[in-house]
């Protein structure tokens, strides 16, 4: 690594407008400290918690000097992130119960219906909350883009249209493929079966990152009214309280199908199991953390 | 604001980067780097260059700094009035701790009955 060019690359994590207003002096003083050497790690390390810390405060998410409608904002897109998240873990979910009904015994179907009705009623009325959320941005969506917006977020949003269309086409020559199969065959017993259905399974979770990325570049460019934006707020609230219900109803098909059909369990794959699992933890908590920030903004801005 | 210059102008402990910062400016405009070595000098503290600049930031946001050149590269700063203001704040509060300090510390060399008040 070379003088001049390690310090620069260093500070790439640091948001743009911060590098503009302080990245040369930084990159001097990196210089007139390490000298012509590469930056060593610790220093390294420092520069990336402080470039995450300045991300946050760009974002709204961090700090008390934030504009408070900046901040509700940002905690509104958080738990979009949260439900993005959900999404992923989700479609996994849901990979994992198939056919669950056929594994557990007539009389003890109760419960984990009841669970997974839980997973299913959240499911639902988590996209309609951010229907409906999108709904209410859309006459600020319209001016934006009215008043010259859209090469601003045009990058995010292509990249994100292509990626679904990717994931469509990819998904439908999969579902074409898969019904030429037999049962074991789609179950492992191929292994470029298995391998198409992990590439499936990336493309999705690029497209809902991808989207979530284009919708996030084109929420903090809008101007809100203060009316919309408490709209939001409270969605983004329901929203995390629906998330915790998906988790709730997940654990009780979990529980349920663990005491009536362990063999159907068991025969899952454990580490997608576990990573739906965890997904599912880290979006409740984003979401969480997104909707105190959220309700704390509005308590500012009232 | 967080950490290095708080919204209600307090600056925090005597080793805060704000703290530090302020105090070094006092006695005349520096660059990042003449700031650290000064730091380094009078309070023994290595700040690391990220933490040195969230506290620039924070600092110049707040309206406790100001750059004092054009230098784009080695930009010098100064301290302005509400930054002479808060760190005289916050010199005083450190100064009462320091002094209540040393006064319970003196007690405390004081046999232990008269320390505690127990003589009559």
């Amino acid at each position: 690594m070379t003088r001049g060019r390690d310090p620069e690359r260093v500070l790439r994590w640091y948001p743009a407008a911060w590098r503009r207003r302080y990245g040369a002096e930084l990159v001097t003083l990196l210089e007139d400290t390490y000298g012509p050497g590469p930056v060593p790690w610790r220093c390294r390390l420092g520069l990336l918690w402080a470039g995450t810390a300045e991300r946050l405060r760009e974002s709204g998410l961090r700090g008390s000097a934030t504009l408070p409608s900046d901040g509700a904002r940002a905690g509104s897109l958080l738990v979009l992130w949260g439900w993005a998240v959900f999404l992923v873990a989700g479609a996994g979910f849901a990979n994992q119960a198939d056919n669950w009904k056929a594994a557990v015994p007539v009389g003890a179907v109760r419960l984990p219906m009841a669970g997974y009705g839980t997973v299913l009623g959240a499911g639902f009325a988590g996209s309609v909350i951010v229907l409906l959320a999108a709904c209410a941005c859309v006459p600020s969506l319209a001016r934006f883009l009215g008043a010259g917006g859209w090469p601003v977020i045009r990058r995010r949003v292509l990249q994100a249209a292509v990626l679904l269309a990717v994931t469509i086409a990819t998904a439908a020559a999969m579902k074409t493929w898969a019904m030429r199969l037999d049962f074991a065959q789609r179950n492992g017993g191929s292994w470029a079966y298995s391998a198409l259905f992990g590439v499936v399974a990336l493309l999705a979770t690029a497209t809902i990152v991808a989207w979530a990325a284009a919708i996030t570049a084109a929420a903090r460019r809008l101007e809100l009214p203060p009316a919309v934006l408490r709209y939001c707020c409270g969605l983004a609230v329901g929203l995390t309280c629906v998330m915790a219900a998906l988790v709730a109803g997940a654990v009780t098909w979990w529980t349920a199908m663990a005491s009536y059909a362990p063999r159907f369990l068991g025969s899952v794959a454990p580490v997608p199991s576990l990573a739906v699992g965890v997904l599912m933890v880290v979006g409740l908590v984003l979401g969480v953390i997104g909707a105190r920030r959220a309700t704390e903004s509005l308590r500012r801005m009232a | 604001m967080s950490r290095g210059s708080r919204a209600d102008g307090e600056l925090g402990r005597a080793n805060e980067p704000a703290v530090l910062i302020l105090t070094s400016l006092a006695s005349g405009p520096k660059h990042g780097y003449a700031l650290a070595k000064d730091i380094e000098g009078f309070a023994g503290v290595t700040l690391g260059p990220g933490t040195l600049y969230g506290a620039i930031t924070r600092l110049e946001e707040g309206g406790f700094i100001e750059p004092a050149g054009e230098e784009r590269r080695r930009r010098p700063y100064r301290i302005t009035a509400p930054g002479r203001a808060a760190l005289a704040a916050a010199v005083t509060q450190m100064r009462a701790i320091a002094d209540e300090g040393s006064a319970r510390l003196a007690r405390g060399r004081q046999p232990q009955g008269q320390a505690l008040g127990w003589t009559s």
